[in-house]
């Protein structure tokens, strides 16, 4: 057989803008993460959701007239106040962010990516979209689908609903951005993706134990701002108008916000000093 | 026309150590051979032309683009082979390819029709649905080569191409890279430490120690530049043949059969003289050819006399 210099079938096209790039990279680790695990961590959460939304709503609609007007929107709040939805959470996050840059890190092929034309940034945010999506099917899409059955089901009025989609909304999105900026940075960290899966657990558990440990002995509630879970839960319970939780709301969100801030530039600060062509 | 790659007074420090040192040159489009030991400053060199890293002072232009500002445009026309593994194992050799040149800007259906050509040149056709983890370090190698060529770039920058490979795998690599060098209107960067993959594939050359430029030129020229020396091969005793020849003023070096000296008016009677005088049988007389390896090891021990003296 001979050989002979590469005859490309088509003319050089114009190459792709760069958001066009970096969602080649999203596309591929969204699929890439497409595994069994995932899917049943994704299946539980949704489960442990649909059920602690759908069935308050039905057993207050057989006791309707015995609840007052403003209980059905707390009803919302359940399905985060019972731990189960955040440890879910931290499941899913541990699994799907644990390889997402370490094992660029392992295989050393983060030189390669650096190498095309796109930036740090761009492969951040690529990386960054795929663990942020995966996490968005858990934590915002089967509260979403809970307020649409209590909906359908008659449980709840639109208003009502709206009022739960709402807040579903505003806890998922700053669950998603806080898990996805604590889960790439953590991975970006070290080239086991096992020791990085361990760490994003570690990190979230062990924040909540620590900070339920410091509050009890302190007596000091505001501790509960060192954990995430409980911050959420703080955000949760002022969008559906549950009172008694002893951190604010609005500032619970605001640490949340700068928590993933800080995160996300940590990790674009790793991979700053990432060897891109080592000596 | 302005030159493929351009360094003036480059710099680069890594806190108290300095990798390059002020190089200043323009190079043309063509197959560039970049040779030096470890810690010549080499993939230094290669970091700032990808422009991955800012230089220190001085600057560099790729296609007549500033490496420090227009990394993205540049890196769009180069391709990269890196020296050490660097693939996703997990990835068949045609995912891999295509999703590189995905990376790169391709449209998915041109990225994929293109690693399908590119992994025919290397030689990958019948492998190319298996999995990389299930590769020979060949293999390996071939699918590195292949992801740097998927987007079709003017410029293909390999780093170390043939280490780890065999004798057998060696030669065909370079038997690529020979091809790829000979295509118009392509250019290549090959860097290497073994000199003689360079000679095989490349027109030119730049030497680099210790961060700095020792050489840069045309290959031929750079020879040629070389003393003037010829190359004898004696049947016979060739100490004796060499006492005869010192004996007549000429300063001859013993190397194992091959006797060399450097060739002066008349050097060639006197050779023979010698010859009968000491009864060996001159089998051929030649110009010695200088490798890259020579001239490279002559210009190190030049520049070391020259910080000696």
């Amino acid at each position: 057989m001979s050989i002979h210099a590469p005859e490309y079938s088509l003319p050089p096209p114009a190459l792709r803008p760069r958001p066009d790039r970096w969602g080649a990279i999203l596309e591929s680790q969204l699929l890439e993460r497409g595994k069994a695990l995932n899917f049943v961590l994704l299946g539980l959460l949704s489960a442990a959701v649909l059920l602690s939304t759908v069935v308050p709503f039905y057993i207050a609609t057989l006791f309707r007239g015995g609840f007052g007007p403003g209980v059905s929107a707390r009803l919302f709040f359940i399905p985060f106040s019972t731990g189960v939805w955040f440890f879910l959470l931290v499941l899913l996050s541990s699994s799907v962010g644990a390889g997402i840059v370490s094992r660029d890190l392992a295989s050393r092929s983060l030189t390669l990516y650096l190498a095309r034309p796109i930036t740090r940034f761009d492969y951040l945010v690529a990386k960054s979209g795929a663990v942020a999506a995966w996490i968005f099917f858990g934590a915002v899409i089967p509260s979403s689908i809970g307020c649409f059955i209590v909906l359908s089901l008659g449980y709840a009025s639109l208003p009502l609903a709206l009022q739960g989609f709402g807040g579903d909304l505003a806890v998922g999105l700053l669950a998603v951005t806080a898990f996805t900026g604590i889960s790439v940075f953590l991975s970006s960290l070290s080239s086991r993706s096992a020791l990085a899966g361990a760490g994003i657990f570690g990190v979230l558990i062990g924040s909540e134990a620590v900070a339920v440990l410091l509050a009890a002995i302190s007596n000091q509630p505001s501790f509960g701002y060192l954990s995430p879970d409980e911050n959420l839960i703080a955000v949760a319970s002022g969008a559906f108008g549950v009172g008694g939780d002893p951190l604010s709301p609005w500032v619970a969100a605001v640490i949340l916000i700068g928590f993933s801030a800080t995160t996300f530039f940590l990790a674009y600060w790793r991979l700053e000093g990432a060897e891109v062509v080592p000596e | 026309m302005p030159p493929l790659l351009e360094t003036v007074e480059l710099t680069r420090r890594f806190d108290e150590v300095e990798a390059i040192r002020g190089i200043s040159m323009a190079l043309p489009a063509g197959a560039i051979g970049l040779i030096g030991p470890n810690g010549a400053g080499k993939t230094t060199l290669l970091r700032i032309l990808l422009g991955l890293i800012p230089p220190s002072s001085g600057s560099a232009r790729v296609f007549d683009k500033d490496c420090e500002v227009d990394g993205i445009q540049i890196r769009e026309r180069v391709g990269y082979m890196p020296e050490h593994d660097c693939l996703l194992p997990e990835m068949s050799g045609i995912g891999f390819v295509a999703y590189m040149g995905r990376v790169s800007g391709l449209p998915k259906e041109v990225a994929f029709r293109r690693a399908h050509e590119v992994l025919q040149f290397t030689g990958l056709r019948e492998e190319r649905y298996r999995k990389i983890s299930e590769y020979s370090v060949g293999m390996r190698q071939r699918v590195k080569l292949a992801q740097a060529l998927v987007h079709d770039p003017p410029l293909c920058i390999f780093d170390e191409p043939t280490a780890g490979l065999d004798p057998a795998g060696r030669e065909g690599m370079l038997g690529l890279l020979q091809i790829l060098a000979s295509r118009p209107g392509r250019s290549m960067v090959l860097s290497t430490h073994l000199l003689g993959d360079v000679e095989k594939v490349c027109d030119r050359v730049v030497m680099m120690n210790a961060g700095q430029l020792l050489a840069e030129g045309r290959l031929s020229d750079l020879k040629a530049t070389g003393r003037d020396e010829v190359v004898v091969r004696v049947k016979g005793d060739p100490l004796l043949f060499a006492s005869a020849l010192r004996a007549k003023g000429l300063s001859p070096e013993v190397q194992r059969s091959e006797i060399r000296l450097v060739r002066s008016p008349g050097s060639e009677i006197q050779i023979f003289a010698a010859a009968r005088e000491s009864g060996v049988q001159v089998r051929y007389l030649r110009p010695a050819v200088h490798t890259v390896e020579e001239l490279f090891l002559s210009l190190l021990e030049a520049r070391a006399k020259g910080a000696v003296s």
